[in-house]
């Protein structure tokens, strides 16, 4: 039975390799596969709800155009969220420095249980308000660490700063966020 | 019980790749900052978990297009700077060779002390010196066909691309 020793060809690494030498399908799989993990983390990070499928059409755009930038030591999906974030940045610029933090897009309460859920809502304005407040490297890091899982190498990787420095960032963030939110 | 080992393995925890043993459990139960900070892991990994799915289809399509109108446009700017290039190149033949095609008459190729005249000598001379200097001057360009001269057409890829390079330094 035979064995297949090639590198599996549905890694992201695979992927990018295979856009890059003109297979559009695979860019296609990569948004497929990121883009609902991007969209979450441009709403934490206080995008609108309306402007989220714009903001990750654009961070992808961004992405598929500077993937030889693309350092395989730092996840696809990190490099993804650095991307995003440095979007977002642009945006709030653009707005002049309006914030983008929209809560009022949301859908109403689900009408079995009004009170829970907007107990639950108000629990997660909240969240995403002291996540606005943070300055933006504590609140990527810690975003990468909740969202993403990432260790503090990768995260330095994605960032790029030292894993010492990003753990500083989130300590600061989390003390900040006791403050704020819990 | 460490706190800070415990805050490092946190979003180990959260991702899948790690777990809580009966020990961090019975931690996280008693020591309020470590729950707090779970607490708060835990809220910030939930936010926007309920947002509405994400045509990705349609994403992909849409940076696709804009991926390849970019990469056209690109294009065009590379074949505006072509044309840019090839104009000059022109000019730069039209300057540098004879109408005939032939390079000029002398001892060696142009340089810019060949094309140097000295007015102030030529004060000095008799009307007879002056004619024998006329006579060694060329033609005007122009003053003959050009359609024999070599163009840019008459150039493969390879001389082009040198021409080119040549210009762009």
């Amino acid at each position: 039975m035979g064995v297949s020793t090639g590198p599996d060809p549905s890694t992201d690494a695979a992927l990018a390799a295979r856009y890059r030498s003109g297979d559009e399908g695979a860019a296609a799989a990569l948004v497929a596969r990121h883009a609902a993990a991007i969209g979450r983390f441009l709403y934490a990070s206080g995008a609108g709800q309306s402007d989220i499928e714009d903001l990750v059409q654009e961070a992808f755009y961004r992405a598929f155009r500077k993937l030889e930038f693309w350092r395989e030591h730092a996840s696809f999906r990190s490099w993804l969220f650095s991307i995003a974030a440095n979007l977002l940045k642009d945006e709030y610029r653009r707005r002049k420095g309006r914030t983008m933090l929209s809560l009022e897009d949301r859908d109403l309460p689900d009408q079995s249980d009004p009170h829970a859920e907007l107990a639950a809502n108000e629990a997660e304005d909240r969240m995403r308000e002291g996540l606005a407040g943070l300055p933006r490297l504590q609140r990527e890091v810690f975003l990468m660490r909740s969202q993403l899982g990432s260790e503090y190498d990768e995260i330095a990787e994605a960032l790029g700063t030292t894993p010492g420095a990003a753990r500083v960032h989130y300590h600061h963030a989390v003390k900040r966020l006791k403050e704020l939110v819990v | 019980m460490n706190c800070e080992r415990l805050s490092d393995r946190m979003a180990g925890v959260l991702a899948g790749r790690d777990h809580w043993s009966r020990e961090d459990e019975e931690h996280l139960v008693v020591c309020a900052d470590c729950r707090n900070e779970w607490q708060l892991l835990g809220r910030a990994a939930a936010l926007g978990a309920d947002l509405p799915g994400l045509d990705a289809g349609s994403i992909a399509s849409q940076v696709q297009q804009r991926l390849a109108r970019t990469n056209r446009g690109a294009k065009n700017l590379r074949r505006g700077w072509l044309g840019i290039g090839l104009a000059a190149a022109a000019a730069l033949v039209l300057v540098v060779t004879r109408p005939d095609g032939k390079s000029p008459p002398g001892p060696g190729p142009i340089s810019a002390t060949n094309l140097e005249i000295p007015f102030s000598e030529l004060d000095s001379l008799s009307p007879a010196q002056l004619q024998a200097v006329l006579e060694t001057l060329e033609p005007p360009l122009g003053s003959s066909s050009t359609l024999d001269a070599p163009t840019l057409q008459d150039l493969d890829d390879h001389q082009l691309e040198r021409l080119l390079r040549s210009l762009e330094g």
